[in-house]
């Protein structure tokens, strides 16, 4: 599994963007840390997800950790090669 | 609400999560379609290989900035990983909690203890705790050696120089290592404890890291990025940091800026630690300190009021006079500054 496209659309401090994750190592650098926060918390949401279809699976971060705090929030998320 | 779109073994699928109050909890749609999905994927590749402890399940873990001081709840069934730690426990356990942004030291503490008596009684070395002490080993500057003291009732690390530590009077920075690379390791010995040895080389996954350089020394910071790549060389790792060290280590690899300046670059070759700071992290003229950048500012700011007491018919002088006394009290800690500026004014007036 890894992540190769994170969408995040009014999502923390970014109204809409799309991020290519590297294969091995991809380091998110600059701004300000609540946008370090929307882009790490927009890929550790999207896992999250992947989990939630079977509650043995773990408590896992919810949505009010990921930064979704209102429900005018979304975000969009791709996760390919599972 | 969150939207996922996702390729679960060749079939595209979506799903969603939807939070419509703060209180209130989410609700699902499409999730149970992913869920048949995996299981029935599950139920082939058991029927196919006829071995479920031949696959491989893939690590996913997240650890956030207080790693290394918020230490979870230690839940029964967290717990049977420790108690039943030769993969009796069930391979699923280790996906407990784990994308909640914490490292548990004290259940590292004692799958490592349970592991080192099962390995002394049997009189000989188990390859899965070898795997999380070579992950150590090859993520902590300097060390040479881990194992578990039973005197100390710790892990203890032996440094190149001699030196003998137990975890507990490691360095912030070490601990912080010790506890991550020993983390990630164990998640790969227990998701996959048919790999043995090679768990940690044969894992694929995800891995989430908040300030990677979290108490590092800089030195460390530059050798970080290559040390995890290499002790793990199939998960994919996904980091934060406000290093410039570690910017620089991966050579504009991988890196994307989330600056709201679109003026900064990402650059493809090797560049300086200043060019990182002030191209990739937008730092102004990292070459000088900030208290010497503003002494630059005040010295010409005080030459231009200077030039308004020559002329004394200027409207502004008494301000200016003012402006004056307040540069160099602000300076005055610095008295070859200050009485510079002070000859340069006795000058004027």
């Amino acid at each position: 599994m890894r992540i190769d496209q994170l969408t995040v659309l009014n999502f923390r401090r970014f109204e809409k963007n799309t991020f290519e994750f590297h294969p091995r190592f991809t380091l998110l650098v600059g701004g300000q840390r609540r946008r370090q926060d929307g882009a790490s918390g927009g890929a550790s949401g999207g896992c999250g997800d992947v989990f939630d279809g079977d509650r043995q699976f773990a408590r896992t971060r919810t949505l009010y950790q990921a930064g979704l705090h209102t429900a005018g929030d979304s975000a969009r998320r791709r996760v390919l090669h599972l | 609400m969150v939207r996922c779109e996702g390729r679960v073994h060749g079939q595209d699928l979506r799903w969603s999560r939807e939070l419509t109050s703060v209180r209130g909890r989410t609700n699902r749609v499409g999730a149970r379609a992913l869920e048949q999905r995996v299981r029935r994927h599950a139920q082939e590749d058991k029927e196919t290989i006829q071995d479920e402890r031949a696959m491989n399940f893939p690590l996913i873990v997240s650890y956030g900035t207080g790693r290394l001081w918020i230490e979870p709840r230690a839940t029964e069934q967290a717990l049977s990983a420790v108690r039943q730690p030769l993969g009796k426990a069930s391979r699923f356990e280790a996906y407990r909690g784990c994308l909640e942004p914490t490292v548990s030291s004290e259940l590292l503490r004692r799958w490592i203890k349970k592991m080192a008596l099962i390995a002394h009684q049997n009189q000989k070395p188990l390859q899965s705790l070898d795997a999380v002490y070579g992950a150590v080993v090859g993520c902590v500057e300097g060390v040479e050696k881990a194992e578990y003291d039973f005197d100390m009732d710790d892990i203890v690390l032996d440094f190149k120089n001699g030196e003998r530590f137990p975890f507990d009077l490691l360095s912030d920075g070490q601990r912080t290592m010790t506890a991550l690379a020993a983390d990630v390791a164990w998640h790969c010995v227990q998701l996959n404890p048919q790999l043995g040895g090679q768990a940690l080389r044969e894992t694929k996954g995800v891995v989430l890291i908040d300030e990677l350089d979290l108490h590092l020394h800089p030195n460390w910071q530059r050798m970080i990025v290559n040390n995890l790549l290499s002790l793990f060389p199939k998960l994919q790792f996904i980091a934060t940091t406000h290093s410039p060290f570690i910017v620089q280590s991966l050579d504009g690899q991988g890196l994307i800026n989330l600056s709201e300046d679109s003026l900064l670059q990402e650059r493809k070759d090797p560049y300086s630690i200043e060019d990182v700071a002030e191209e990739t992290m937008g730092v102004e003229a990292p070459q000088r300190s900030q208290r010497f950048l503003e002494m630059e500012t005040a010295a010409q700011r005080y030459y231009q009021l200077l030039d308004k007491l020559r002329d004394d018919k200027h409207p502004d002088v008494a301000q200016a006079k003012r402006e004056l006394d307040r540069i160099e009290a602000d300076f005055s800690d610095n008295p070859a500054y200050a009485a510079l500026l002070k000859l340069h004014r006795y000058a004027a007036e």
